[in-house]
């Protein structure tokens, strides 16, 4: 899922471990969401989202819809 | 259960892992000298020295268990794609030695040896994953 994790931390200048001691996960978790190898569960987002103050959707980008049919 | 965050997951881990080791270690040690003392081991000796080596093993299981309850969530997705690898690489080796014995190709292989074995495939799969999530 792509997100912009990585400019919200530049901005707050947070490293990746801070980011993750904010959220209270591992430096590896935040690694693989920033670079889209791990989709966050609900909660997670959620922690990350309020981590920068701002909403999920203003964090992660909308996945496209399965496709129909086929 | 309580929600602790990955920091303190992994120093609860690591707080009991290293004294059940220690006590591992003391009780091959201790018991491999104690043994020494006596002309032919009594049974009694013999079930205490089982007891001893495998009870600080039950506990590094159940920490594991722990951790892995407790660990956040990419964590915890990394750890049982390990162990899964690593439980089905040994499940093989095993029926492999099985057949080996039954078909009087080997001779007997001690069972103890499973759960090295065991950690041994798990440590690997992580390390050749390469994507951290270190216990």
């Amino acid at each position: 899922m792509k997100n912009c994790i990585r400019v919200l931390r530049a901005e707050h200048s947070w490293s990746q471990a801070e980011l993750a001691d904010r959220v209270g996960v591992s430096r590896n978790s935040i690694n693989s969401i920033e670079n889209g190898r791990f989709d966050p569960s609900l909660p997670l987002a959620f922690h990350i989202a309020d981590a920068f103050g701002l909403t999920i959707e203003e964090v992660f980008e909308r996945p496209a819809p399965p496709e129909k049919g086929t | 259960m309580a929600h602790v965050t990955f920091k303190q997951a992994k120093r609860r881990y690591q707080v009991w892992f290293w004294p059940l080791m220690a006590l591992y270690t003391a009780a091959i040690l201790g018991g491999t000298l104690i043994s020494k003392q006596f002309e032919t081991d009594p049974l009694w000796f013999l079930y205490l020295l089982t007891a001893a080596t495998v009870l600080p093993i039950f506990g590094v299981l159940f920490i594991m268990w722990r951790y892995i309850q407790e660990t956040d969530e990419f964590t915890r997705m990394m750890q049982l794609e390990a162990m899964s690898i690593g439980a089905l690489i040994t499940v093989g080796a095993a029926t492999v030695i099985g057949f080996m014995q039954l078909f009087e190709l080997i001779e007997t292989f001690p069972v103890f040896l499973i759960l090295p074995f065991f950690f041994v495939s798990y440590g690997v799969t992580k390390l050749v994953r390469g994507k951290g999530a270190c216990v």
